[in-house]
């Protein structure tokens, strides 16, 4: 109901002629929807806000109302932010690792993560870097809060650049209701609310009862844990990222396209150029390139390149699990890198074969709560020994039952059928951005996408609580 | 162009609207789960017909038996004991197990299927100011010390709910609104899947007339009956066919792992302190409380694996809990405590009611 309710009360707005008051009130509604999930964090989003746009426009060349040194202006701001959160998000992580190295017993904080603290902190960091550079404009206060806080992706991004954001929140062509964007908007919504509630949230199921719940996997039970993480995240994130982008449609704001088709990559670096697209163009303008990227020899370049992604994976969270994944995918960019600095080849099915299953281990890292659950899940995927007693006992009579090979993580033969669809669609179907591009409006097409709506909406709340089976 | 982007957003929201009114109305009219239009009526027919029937066992086959007890015990106004638990108490009753007579005169059978703790707090706070119950037996199964073990409680939530703010203390924090639980269920894919299930077997009050299985004296209620019954103490009688197929059930270590609902953490420290909640409640309306413990498969003890162990290890816990809150046990997970033997086993968790009558439920002041 949020969504329709926003779209028209601010259209009303824009034509009553009132812009500022229609900009105003998606700032408004924006911020309530971020206090939804907790109102005590409306505080820090707003000091964070407020924060980035003074010393922002102090940067700024066009706006010389303070006279402090601009490199300490920008070191202060940039500090400020990582200080927030790194506060909110590491401070626990350090003090279990102080307690750990120095065997002290500080009390850890229980800090609850303000939501989407760190996509509002990197984009305020580039925004501040750029206002440093001189490649911002002088903007308003009320632009600038709808660029940090307007609600599609405000939550899980794309995380967004002001160059791409300013202009359009500006563009008179913006204010009226532009039919095409929205018939757009809701295709690419129902995409995506489809692979998130009816694909990624089948996934989740058997990938948390094999890495939460289950105490041990047999070697398939762990290739079906994993792989169903892998087309989670993936369906997941990339379902949010449409839904991001088809909202955002709806008020004629186009996001940049975050995800294309990821696991269709051939090699590590190709995959960064497909996944999170937007995190992986900060990283490289605001990490990489500062630290020298490949300007300063070999060495320099791998090492750049090892320290960039040790710093994304931290971003993703904190925990040894999430440095590990983010050394690994910096491991694996500097072996590629090397790879091709010796023009050495492989065959097309290979690169995806090793890329693909390299990707899906890396991923047992980043979901894995413990790094024992991380282990338990790799071992079991590459030791003979964890073949399921049934498979055991069934080959000598010629029987398997699928049921009982995946018995520890609720799985059947339906996770199979599933695992199956993903690689499919994952490989072998254009991605949402290429199928927009195509889209015709059609009785058919309309139909199918109410089909796919309605098939999500029901898949909401997919496990009714109030049935009763019996025992 | 134009004129055809505002028909696909027509067309679209009408297919959707009128396609999700439609599967709530569905819901809302079969309602399987009963949480929109109860047909008390119905229901309290079966409960009198229950309660009045000494001759008659009534079927249960079709009907909720979550429904059923907690009307039951709204309705009540008989029983000095109270069992409330799971199916491993469900066979308890005066008729069945005659060791009961130990400790109550008349009893009353509040448990259902996969009963969990949430259940035992539901029961709780229907139960907790009945004037008739004397005594309360809380049948604690390996996973009864801790929360969500079971989901079939949350059609009871409102009164799971009640408990706490009646109690006076913290529930879950989390707790969603129920109402709006309600409403999101109308559009619930498997609530309406199992609505079309249902359309064509509506129940009736007849269908239920025709189907009361006469009792007598000779009833051997260790060998069931055509359909599973319901006394009119509550207890529960398996059907003969059940019987038959369980009677020579011998434990398999292949495919009988004993880890029903065992798994991961012991006890919610949170769970331990909730029971006690419960137990004060009960102690508050001058009602006894105590703990049962029925017993597993002596095999499942024999393997020494890691979910005998875990079963041992609850049941110490409850020996301090019991210590704690000086509650009574009664029982033991352990059939050898008992005196129970392989034979007196429907499967490895359920035992057999010559075994459940074995469990001593003489008190003694020690």
């Amino acid at each position: 109901m949020f969504l329709p309710f926003n779209f028209f009360i601010y259209f009303y707005l824009l034509e009553k002629r009132l812009m500022i008051g229609a900009k105003g009130f998606l700032v408004f509604s924006s911020l309530f929807f971020y206090s939804w999930w907790n109102i005590s964090y409306l505080p820090i989003i707003l000091s964070s806000l407020l924060f980035n746009y003074v010393i922002g426009n102090s940067l700024n060349e066009n706006f010389k109302k303070m006279q402090v040194h601009k490199k300490s202006l920008l070191t202060f701001g940039i500090m400020a932010n990582v200080a927030l959160l790194g506060y909110f998000k590491y401070t626990d992580f350090l003090i279990q690792n102080v307690n750990l190295v120095f065997d002290t017993s500080i009390p850890l904080l229980h800090l609850a993560l303000p939501l989407a603290i760190s996509f509002f902190t990197f984009q305020q960091i580039a925004y501040l870097v750029d206002s440093y550079r001189g490649e911002t404009s002088e903007y308003d206060f009320l632009n600038y809060a709808l660029f940090v806080t307007f609600f599609p992706q405000l939550i899980a991004g794309p995380i967004v650049h002001h160059k791409e954001m300013m202009p359009q929140f500006v563009s008179k062509w913006n204010l009226v209701q532009n039919y095409k964007n929205i018939v757009l908007g809701i295709f690419i919504f129902s995409i995506g609310l489809f692979k998130k509630v009816v694909i990624a949230d089948s996934f989740a199921v058997w990938a948390t009862a094999g890495f939460d719940t289950a105490t041990t996997l047999n070697l398939f039970e762990a290739w079906a844990t994993s792989l169903s993480y892998t087309f989670q995240l993936y369906f997941d994130f990339s379902g949010y990222t449409d839904m991001a982008i088809g909202a955002a449609l709806l008020f004629n704001i186009k996001l940049p396209i975050n995800f294309n088709s990821p696991y269709k990559a051939l090699d590590i670096q190709d995959f960064w150029r497909r996944w999170h697209i937007t995190l992986s163009r900060f990283l490289k303008d605001y990490i990489y390139i500062p630290l020298g990227g490949n300007r300063k020899g070999s060495f320099r370049t791998y090492t750049n390149l090892l320290a960039t992604f040790i710093i994304g994976g931290i971003w993703h969270g904190a925990g040894w699990t999430f440095v590990f994944w983010g050394f690994l995918h910096g491991m694996a960019l500097v072996i590629h890198r090397f790879w091709k600095s010796i023009g050495m080849a492989m065959p097309k099915i290979l690169a995806w074969f090793i890329t693909f299953n390299f990707i899906n281990i890396a991923w047992v890292f980043f979901r894995a709560k413990e790094w024992d659950d991380a282990m338990k899940v790799l071992i079991s995927m590459f030791d003979i020994n964890y073949l399921p007693e049934s498979l055991k006992f069934e080959i000598s009579s010629y029987r398997m039952y699928v049921n009982d090979i995946l018995v520890n993580i609720a799985g059947s033969l339906q996770t199979i059928i599933y695992i199956i669809v993903a690689f499919v669609l994952v490989l072998f179907f254009k991605n949402s951005s290429y199928i927009r591009k195509d889209f015709k409006v059609t009785s058919i097409t309309t139909v199918m996408i109410a089909l796919l709506s309605i098939i999500s909406i029901l898949h909401l709340s997919q496990k009714s609580e109030f049935l009763y089976f019996n025992f | 162009m134009k004129k055809s982007y505002k028909k696909f957003i027509l067309l679209y929201f009408i297919i959707v609207f009128i396609a999700l009114f439609c599967i709530a109305g569905v819901n809302f009219f079969i309602d399987p789960g009963k949480i929109y239009n109860i047909k008390t009526t119905v229901l309290d027919k079966y409960i009198t017909a229950m309660l009045n029937s000494s001759s008659y066992g009534v079927v249960q086959d079709g009907w909720n038996e979550r429904d059923v007890k907690v009307a039951l015990a709204k309705k009540i106004d008989k029983g000095e004991c109270a069992i409330i638990g799971s199916s491993h108490a469900m066979q308890f009753g005066l008729y069945t197990t005659p060791a009961l007579k130990d400790l109550c005169q008349n009893t009353m059978n509040f448990s259902v299927s996969g009963g969990a703790l949430e259940d035992i707090v539901i029961f709780t706070q229907l139960l907790k100011d009945n004037k008739n119950i004397k005594k309360v037996i809380l049948d604690i199964d390996p996973w009864t010390l801790k929360f969500n073990m079971d989901t079939r409680w949350k059609k009871n939530k409102m009164i799971y709910d009640n408990f706490f703010k009646h109690a006076k203390i913290e529930g879950d924090k989390n707790a969603d609104n129920y109402v709006w639980h309600l409403v999101k269920n109308l559009i619930n894919l498997e609530y309406f899947i199992e609505s079309l299930k249902q359309i064509k077997k509506q129940r009736t009050f007849s269908a239920f007339e025709n189907q009361k299985i006469k009792l007598n004296d000779q009833n051997d209620y260790s060998v069931g009956f055509k359909y599973p019954v319901t006394l009119s103490d509550g207890s529960h009688i398996y059907s003969k066919t059940y019987f038959d197929k369980q009677k020579n059930y011998t434990f398999n270590k292949n495919t009988d792992k004993a880890n029903y609902k065992i798994l991961g953490k012991l006890y919610h420290k949170e769970a331990i302190s909730l029971l006690s909640e419960v137990v004060n409640e009960f102690r508050y309306s001058g009602k006894q409380v105590f703990f049962l413990l029925t017993p597993y498969h002596p095999d499942v003890f024999a393997q020494d694996s890691k979910e005998a162990k875990y079963i041992q290890k609850i049941e110490l816990k409850v020996k301090e809990l019991s210590k704690r809150n000086d509650v009574k046990i009664l029982g033991s997970f352990n059939p050898n405590v008992i005196g129970c033997s392989n034979s007196e086993f429907l499967d490895y968790m359920h035992a057999k009611i010559e075994c459940l009558n074995k469990i001593n439920f003489k008190i003694t002041n020690e």
